[in-house]
């Protein structure tokens, strides 16, 4: 008689309950967004008609702690056809008939190449704009007409992820580390630069064809995928920052925001010399 | 309280001041933006355009980086109580200096539009990679969708509140600014901000630039002052701008490419 392998155990108490309320939330979320980007497609087919050449949607733009999964909000490619003369009216349409929270890119067919184009902006933009691409090409779903997916080029990762760097070190450490220091805004500086490093090592797994990162589960996989970088260590020190101190008033708080600046430069530096 | 131009310069003798602090892990500090270029609008021009470049030791010690951030918030601090509008300052390692970004390169041309407050001159040392000239130069065609079609979203809406209002002057005001230079720099034309208009009309000929001049003579309103009507009328035009600046530019780059 062959041994039977022995079954995981199964959770039980609160962990089988949180475990469920996870589970739960999860298909909630997927078939909540689902149906919006189904009711946003219906309502741009119908109000961009024949001068629509084709709609694809993309999954999970930046990973979210709020909504750690990655079938929240999204985008969509609105694609008009290359003898549209005038695109004004065309984009007015498709802003009223697209959900708010919703990207919306719209071009012309000829114009698809555009979205490769690498673009130096406010940070929020180049933390949505960096991986586009990718997402795109790997897991875009045409909702309508033509699939462009083959016509999306890809940029290469480490000029991505070089480009992210410079981004952050023009706008973190002024609008972030200086402004919410001088404000006294210590647990959001924390916890913004928390979040922030956890973009840069979504880019930066780029390079190993990972997309699908979880928030929670960004830096074991950069870890795994970099055991090299003295980058991992850095983020095993941010991560042992009191943020909980942030938060709190006194010298304390002070003291672990500008901890958790120097070791976000530490971060930037460590990427700049990441191993290809 | 009112704000005058001599309140600039205190406080950027204060400013000096309060960095002075830092000693010599501050090498070098630059303005650039309407104070650098002597064009202030009292009340309106806002602090503090600048580079603050630190001795590149400081980032390999955490107390000596931890000190410089305390100065330069400290500094931060104090400007933000003078009254005058005020963003932080931007810093980098003086092993930075090559690497910073490409967009902003033109403002470091020349006495007009930049100059050192303190420390040494370094604007002839700072340079930008390849990739970073390359992300400038096509930095526009983002902008484009982003913050140019970003507008569209207010057109339909049926109310606009307050900060309905502020956003969509910010963004016009901000499209002004910004879609122009990116525009000149997808051409191939590296210029500095207050010059983009003008170069664009010279590249472009039969573009039409209207719009511009209503955004900023529009933009001392105060929000809540401004109608609803018109604030349609401008983001209609303004998406007009953008997009026959594109099909212009898109047009010129297939015939020439910028590199040509």
């Amino acid at each position: 008689m062959h041994n039977q392998p022995t079954p995981p155990p199964k959770p039980r108490g609160w962990l089988a309950a949180f475990t469920q309320y996870v589970k739960r939330r999860y298909e909630e979320e997927k078939v909540k967004s689902s149906g919006r980007v189904e009711e946003a497609a219906d309502k741009l087919i119908a109000a961009l008609g024949k001068d629509l050449h084709c709609l694809v949607y993309y999954p999970h733009l930046i990973p979210s702690k709020k909504f750690p999964h990655p079938f929240t909000v999204g985008g969509l490619v609105v694609v008009f056809n290359d003898d549209v003369q005038s695109t004004v009216e065309l984009i007015l349409k498709a802003h009223a008939a697209a959900p708010p929270d919703m990207s919306l890119h719209c071009l012309r067919r000829s114009e698809l190449p555009e979205l490769s184009l690498p673009a130096f902006t406010w940070l929020d933009m180049v933390n949505k704009h960096v991986r586009l691409p990718y997402l795109l090409r790997h897991k875009g779903v045409v909702l309508y007409g033509e699939d462009v997916r083959r016509l999306i080029s890809l940029p290469a990762p480490d000029v991505l992820l070089n480009l992210h760097v410079e981004a952050c070190r023009h706008f973190v450490r002024n609008h972030m580390i200086l402004g919410w220091l001088a404000t006294g805004n210590y647990a959001a500086l924390v916890n913004k630069l928390d979040w922030q490093i956890r973009c840069l090592m979504a880019t930066a797994l780029l390079s190993h064809g990972l997309l699908d990162e979880r928030a929670d589960s960004i830096p074991e996989s950069f870890a795994r995928c970099f055991p090299e970088s003295r980058a991992s260590q850095v983020w095993e020190e941010f991560r042992a920052l009191d943020a909980g101190a942030a938060g709190s008033a006194g010298p304390a708080s002070r003291r672990t925001a500008l901890e958790a600046a120097w070791l976000f430069e530490n971060f930037l530096r460590c990427l700049e010399g990441q191993p290809k | 309280m009112s704000i005058e131009l001599s309140d600039y310069g205190r406080a950027l003798e204060v400013f000096e001041a309060d960095m002075g602090r830092a000693g010599e892990d501050v090498v070098s500090i630059l303005l650039y933006g309407s104070v650098a270029r002597g064009d202030i609008s009292p009340g309106r021009s806002d602090l503090l355009d600048a580079y603050v470049f630190l001795d590149e030791r400081v980032f390999d010690d955490r107390e000596r980086f931890i000190a410089a951030l305390e100065v330069m918030a400290g500094a931060c601090e104090r400007l933000a109580l003078s009254g005058i509008p005020f963003h932080p300052f931007h810093y980098f390692g003086m092993d930075e200096i090559g690497r910073t970004p490409a967009l902003y390169l033109p403002s470091w041309s020349s006495d007009s539009f930049s100059r050192a407050l303190a420390g040494e001159d370094v604007r002839a040392q700072i340079g930008s990679s390849a990739a970073s000239r390359e992300a400038a130069a096509a930095s526009f065609f983002e902008a484009r969708r982003s913050m140019g079609h970003g507008l569209a979203r207010y057109y339909n809406k049926e109310e606009l509140t307050e900060l309905d209002r502020e956003r969509v002057m910010h963004g016009l005001v901000s499209l002004k600014k910004h879609i122009t230079i990116m525009a000149c720099l997808a051409l191939g034309r590296w210029v500095e901000a207050t010059r983009a208009v003008g170069e664009l009309e010279e590249a472009l000929p039969g573009l039409d630039t209207g719009v511009l001049k209503v955004v900023a003579a529009r933009r001392e309103v105060p929000p809540a002052h401004l109608d609803e009507g018109e604030l349609r009328t401008l983001i209609r035009e303004m998406l007009t701008f953008v997009e026959d600046l594109h099909d212009r530019l898109v047009a010129r780059l297939r015939a020439t490419p910028a590199g040509a």
